[in-house]
């Protein structure tokens, strides 16, 4: 059966880590797994999920396709107009070249 | 009569008893995806499925799946009855007939707005909505909802060629996609190349579906400055039917199911993927242009194609097999004026097979370097080439001849310089395959063209070992033997 809650792509994880790890909001773009129609957020995110009130699954994405087997949480503050807040899009994380 | 829509397709398959409608409801959400891809699979191409009931979605807006895969023995036999020939013809029939209208594309006709079925329903704005259609979400891998089966029209701005192609395409919002942009089609290098490049908006149609001529035209491979609905027209013999866009220049297929008119913005950029693709592998995250949508039209009661990409045999592998085999053999023979008797790419990773005399030393090389000159060689890694009498639809018949046929040391012709399949070769990085570096080619030369004929020895298969007149009278006693399965006798090519 589909998972309930979002999915992020890792690379944005990787992106805000410092600001997770402080327990600040960040600014991500998030997948909801109900409709899969992307929406923009200011949230809380932490690594591991709980059921605690207010906080949903976060599924993690990685480039190559493979989902994380654990959710994180995410608790979401605000949903933004993508149209008004700026999101750059994060080029792929690693570009290995093998000799 | 031409069928020229995706309701006179699905009534002739039903007519065939090719149609399965499914009435019980079935979950956009990976449900229906999944029963398409074990219908590939198990399937034989006996049946293309119709989903009449999506979950949440209202009853008649539909998804229908399978609707090009066959059976490996067969696999022409939706496209010929899509382009209204008997679905009993054989391959080389088939295959002339094919090629003779592709010889003849016929310009589209365009009709008013007030008689476009494409036009029953029109949104602009904030009314268009991609969520308003049960498109689905086809692997667990995937990164959104992707539509398939399709034509991205876009216009080259200084010759007026307007390409219609098929890339698959991903739903991030409601008036917001992205899509695979490979540089190296048509559709993309007109956006990178003309529009970006000057720092313009490119406008864009995709038209779902409509005429199943539109998306053979659009995944044959037509040359540059061609544009695929002349050659949807000259498929049926008659001009399709095209009408203008609401919100561009644009002209669309007057019966798709659904149209998206919009505009792709130079440098903006989006996630696209991962996608579960054709070779069963999900091709990864990459950022790609964006669509954004202004205006949605549709008919009534619209039906989504799907084709479930990674499980064969799916619509896309009969699609390149039977295309890149009938697009490869025209090149080699027209062209190259080679004597190339068939060939075919199998269903299966794309393997590309050559029958062919021999007629002269070093020929089998210039052949092998002759197709990784063309287009296709993104598509396949290595060709095994052979003599005209094999049968090469047949995979035990090649790999017996590359078994029998092909000297280790002597007959492996490889080439470094050209670049991977883009689908396929896991053990190069992806950003190697992108750029097409460290690549390389292989040709298998399975002839014997090579060897004085003393070295030949007779052969002793069923229709070399037995006269005609042994082989009919086995045809005749099969039955009355108490035999159960069914005769398969080889096609003789001298």
């Amino acid at each position: 059966m589909p998972n309930e809650g979002y999915e992020i792509h890792e690379v944005y994880l990787v992106k805000h880590d410092k600001e997770i790890e402080a327990g600040n909001p960040i600014v991500c773009e998030l997948m909801p797994l109900a409709t899969y129609s992307r929406i923009l957020v200011r949230a809380h995110v932490s690594r591991s999920y709980d059921a605690r009130p207010g906080m949903e699954q976060l599924w993690v994405r990685e480039d190559d396709g493979t989902l994380q087997g654990r959710p994180w949480a995410i608790h979401i503050l605000e949903e933004l107009d993508p149209d008004e807040v700026a999101f750059e899009p994060e080029a792929r994380s690693t570009l290995e070249l093998k000799s | 009569m031409a069928i020229k829509d995706m309701q006179g397709f699905l009534a002739a398959l039903d007519a065939a008893g090719q149609l399965k409608v499914i009435d019980q409801e079935v979950d956009w959400n990976l449900e229906a995806a999944a029963v398409g891809a074990m219908n590939n699979r198990v399937g034989q191409g006996k049946h293309a499925l119709l989903f009449d009931n999506i979950k949440g979605y209202p009853r008649g807006f539909g998804i229908a799946t399978s609707l090009f895969a066959g059976d490996r023995r067969s696999m022409w036999s939706r496209f010929a009855l899509a382009l209204g020939l008997d679905p009993q013809i054989s391959y080389y029939d088939f295959r002339e007939e094919y090629l003779r209208r592709l010889d003849n594309p016929i310009k589209p006709m365009e009709i008013a707005a007030g008689d476009a079925p494409c036009k029953e329903v029109v949104r602009f704005g904030k009314e268009a909505d991609h969520l308003e259609f049960p498109i689905p979400y086809s692997h667990a891998c995937d990164g959104g909802r992707y539509l398939t089966m399709l034509a991205m029209i876009n216009r080259d701005p200084d010759t007026g060629w307007v390409n219609w192609g098929n890339y698959r395409y991903m739903i991030i919002g409601p008036r917001k996609a992205s899509g695979s942009f490979n540089p190296t089609q048509h559709g993309p290098s007109i956006f990178f190349n003309k529009y970006e490049a000057r720092n313009h908006a490119m406008p864009v149609c995709i038209a779902v579906m409509g005429d199943p001529a539109i998306f053979i035209a659009a995944t044959y491979g037509a040359p540059a400055g061609v544009c695929e609905a002349d050659i949807a027209g000259g498929l049926h013999g008659e001009p399709m039917e095209v009408v203008k866009a609401e919100t561009n220049d644009l002209f669309v297929p007057a019966r798709a199911e659904i149209v998206l008119e919009g505009e792709v913005r130079p440098h903006e950029r989006a996630d696209e993927g991962p996608f579960g693709e054709y070779s069963g592998f999900s091709l990864g995250r990459t950022l790609s242009p964006v669509f954004r949508i202004n205006c949605i039209t549709y008919r009534k009661n619209p039906v989504i194609p799907l084709v479930v990409e990674g499980v064969r045999t799916n619509d896309t592998q009969c699609f390149q097999s039977l295309q890149y085999g009938v697009s490869l053999y025209q090149f080699l023979t027209k062209k190259m004026k080679f004597p190339v008797r068939d060939v075919f790419m199998s269903p299966e990773l794309g393997q590309l097979m050559i029958a062919t005399d021999v007629p002269y030393p070093g020929y089998v090389q210039e052949l092998a370097s002759a197709v990784f000159a063309t287009s296709y060689l993104f598509f396949f890694n290595w060709i095994t080439i052979v003599d005209s009498r094999v049968h090469i639809h047949d995979p035990r018949d090649t790999l017996e001849e590359l078994a029998l046929n092909c000297h280790p040391g002597k007959a492996i012709h490889h080439t470094d310089l050209d670049p991977l399949n883009f689908f396929l070769t896991f053990n190069t990085p992806l950003q190697e395959r992108i750029k097409g570096i460290n690549g390389g080619k292989v040709a298998f030369d399975c002839t014997t063209g090579r060897l004085p004929m003393t070295h030949l020895p007779a052969r002793a298969t069923f229709e070399s070992a037995y006269s005609a007149e042994t082989q009919e009278k086995v045809a005749a006693l099969w039955k009355r033997l108490g035999l159960d399965q069914e005769i398969e006798t080889k096609p003789v090519f001298q």
